[in-house]
């Protein structure tokens, strides 16, 4: 289901909503066959590329294209991509089959197909009641049902998995990676680092609307765990001159520690105990978490990857 | 994509919730009571007219409501969000349900002209009494009101595509039809128009209406076109706004 153009490719991204600049010229490109994460805290402006990518919010600049078109050019969208994007979204008075049914209908794709769908994420029990009493977690599997109707090659899911209980998140993941294996692309968005961590290939990271990193998971622990030395402690400044005045390099991190990337602990354990100086941590800089990693990189205001020494693609 | 298939999807999404229903039963329940009113209410000595079949008209009101809902609904419940990515071509999706919500206005307006043939008709016809809805006379107000119900679905379709909040979309159209436009007619020369050509006068004229009191200036085609022009003003105003909405239900 591969084609000459990338599944996604959001090109100069901007949306004004008023006085408000929800997303500031985001570019990033998904190809087929890898599950992107799309990642940031609760309004960085996920939502609004999403909808942005699939025409139903007008971009105020920039381009998002589907498979080398503009989604409202596409000629029968549902058959391209499939899409879940957050919220109710149902007819609380009408089943979740009817539901199915009436994309389905207008899409031209045969009932059959709806229950089919039902069927794989496990609706097929409740398929005739009335929506209004879905669970959340029922909600999004629905939600994905329909996405799926037209087998599609390219996925876009807005926080799928909100309202997920443990075995469900499990179920989506394993789910995710299934459609991914079958050659389609899925851009995954998500607030929580942890839910997709174990899924996602790539991670696109935006704060405020702009991209922060964009590289694949891979690269981003490795470039953490090759940053050196942690240290830190009531004398870390003394310490800082000292590395400072021999020529290494030396970062001070926000929250008072500092980083040395080209002293080994042994050389820096000697200037300690020449220079009577008392620290309370020494420690690899990598040991930071991927979530301590994904909150130092959207808290930071700046929001620029290159202080971070992350070597992620930075897009301007 | 096929537009009858967009047509198709329209009209699922109208039989597989209880708002259709519950209009038609409405609309039916009402014309059936009125019915019922005025068979045992008119006298032996007086003749029910062609006119009668007016009672009818009253069902016109529930097929604006479900055309606002078939857009404002969507909004209410976020189901516009999947009804868009499936069908990103936002004019023939309005077009599909334009189309969609015609037929169901003309089910409503029939269902509730039958009613009122069976009711009204059955009823004075075992009183004995004379009854004009069966004379030829009466076939110009079931036209009329069949196209009525057709256009006055259309006009609640556009409306609803131009104001998303569907309580608010209408108490707009059935105030305006029935509190603001008989306030204008006080206005000196502006009302007297408002009188003659406003929505309320080219639909009752339309339908011939017994509600519509004095001598209309428009006659019943006359009635139409003018009311078609309201519906087709409104319809090109849901148009251009619905185009361009952003959509974030």
């Amino acid at each position: 289901m591969s084609t000459a153009f990338a599944a996604i490719e959001v090109r100069g991204l901007s949306k004004r909503f008023g006085e408000t600049l929800a997303v500031s010229d985001l570019s990033f490109t998904v190809t087929h066959g890898k599950i992107v994460g799309f990642l940031g805290p609760n309004g960085a402006g996920k939502t609004t590329t999403l909808r942005a990518s699939l025409g139903v919010v007008n971009p105020t600049s920039g381009t998002a294209l589907i498979e080398g078109r503009p989604y409202r050019e596409l000629e029968n969208p549902a058959r391209v991509v499939g899409s879940v994007l957050d919220g109710g979204m149902l007819h609380p008075g009408r089943s979740g089959r009817n539901h199915l049914r009436m994309l389905a209908a207008a899409a031209g794709i045969p009932a059959s197909r709806c229950d089919e769908m039902l069927s794989l994420v496990g609706l097929s029990s409740v398929a005739n009641r009335r929506a209004g009493g879905y669970s959340l977690g029922m909600r999004q599997r629905l939600g994905l049902a329909a996405a799926l109707l037209g087998d599609p090659g390219v996925l876009i899911l807005d926080e799928p998995a909100n309202g997920l209980d443990p075995q469900g998140i499990r179920w989506l993941r394993d789910f995710l990676k299934s459609l991914a294996a079958q050659g389609r692309a899925v851009l995954v968005s998500s607030h929580l680092l942890s839910e997709v961590s174990q899924t996602v290939d790539d991670v696109v990271v935006i704060s405020r609307g702009r991209s922060i990193v964009q590289s694949s998971l891979e690269d981003l622990l490795r470039e953490q765990a090759a940053t050196g030395t942690r240290i830190a402690g009531p004398d870390v400044g003394r310490l800082a001159d000292r590395l400072r005045a021999e020529g290494a390099d030396v970062k001070a991190d926000p929250d008072g520690s500092v980083v040395v990337t080209d002293r080994t602990g042994e050389e820096i354990g000697e200037l300690l105990a020449e220079g009577g100086i008392v620290i309370s941590t020494l420690e690899p800089a990598g040991s930071k978490s991927l979530e301590d990693v994904f909150l130092s990189l959207t808290d930071d205001p700046t929001g620029s990857p290159g202080e971070r020494g992350l070597g992620a693609e930075e897009v301007s | 994509m096929r537009f009858s298939d967009l047509v198709r999807s329209e009209l699922v999404k109208l039989r597989t919730t209880r708002t259709f229903l519950g209009n038609f039963i409405a609309a039916v329940g009402i014309v059936a009571i009125i019915c019922v009113a005025v068979a045992l209410a008119t006298s032996s000595v007086e003749d029910v007219s062609a006119d009668g079949v007016t009672i009818a008209s009253i069902a016109v009101y529930f097929a604006f409501v479900i055309g606002v809902l078939s857009v404002s609904s969507e909004f209410r419940h976020g189901t516009i969000t999947p009804s868009l990515l499936v069908v990103p071509d936002r004019e023939r999706l309005l077009t599909a349900k334009f189309v969609s919500h015609l037929l169901a206005g003309l089910v409503i307006g029939a269902a509730a002209v039958v009613t009122t043939y069976v009711l009204l008709g059955g009823l004075v016809e075992l009183r004995g009494i004379d009854n004009g809805i069966f004379s030829a006379d009466a076939l110009k107000y079931v036209a009329g009101i069949l196209v009525a119900s057709a256009l006055f679905t259309a006009l609640g379709v556009g409306l609803g595509a131009i104001m998303r909040n569907q309580v608010g979309a209408i108490f707009v159209g059935l105030g305006f039809l029935f509190m603001v436009e008989p306030l204008l007619t006080i206005i000196p020369t502006f009302g007297e128009w408002v009188a003659d050509y406003g929505l309320g006068a080219s639909s009752d004229a339309l339908m011939g209406s017994a509600f519509g009191a004095g001598d209309p200036a428009l006659n019943q085609v006359e009635g139409g076109l003018v009311f078609l022009g309201y519906v087709v003003i409104v319809a090109v105003f849901g148009y251009a706004i619905f185009r361009r909405r952003d959509v974030t239900a």
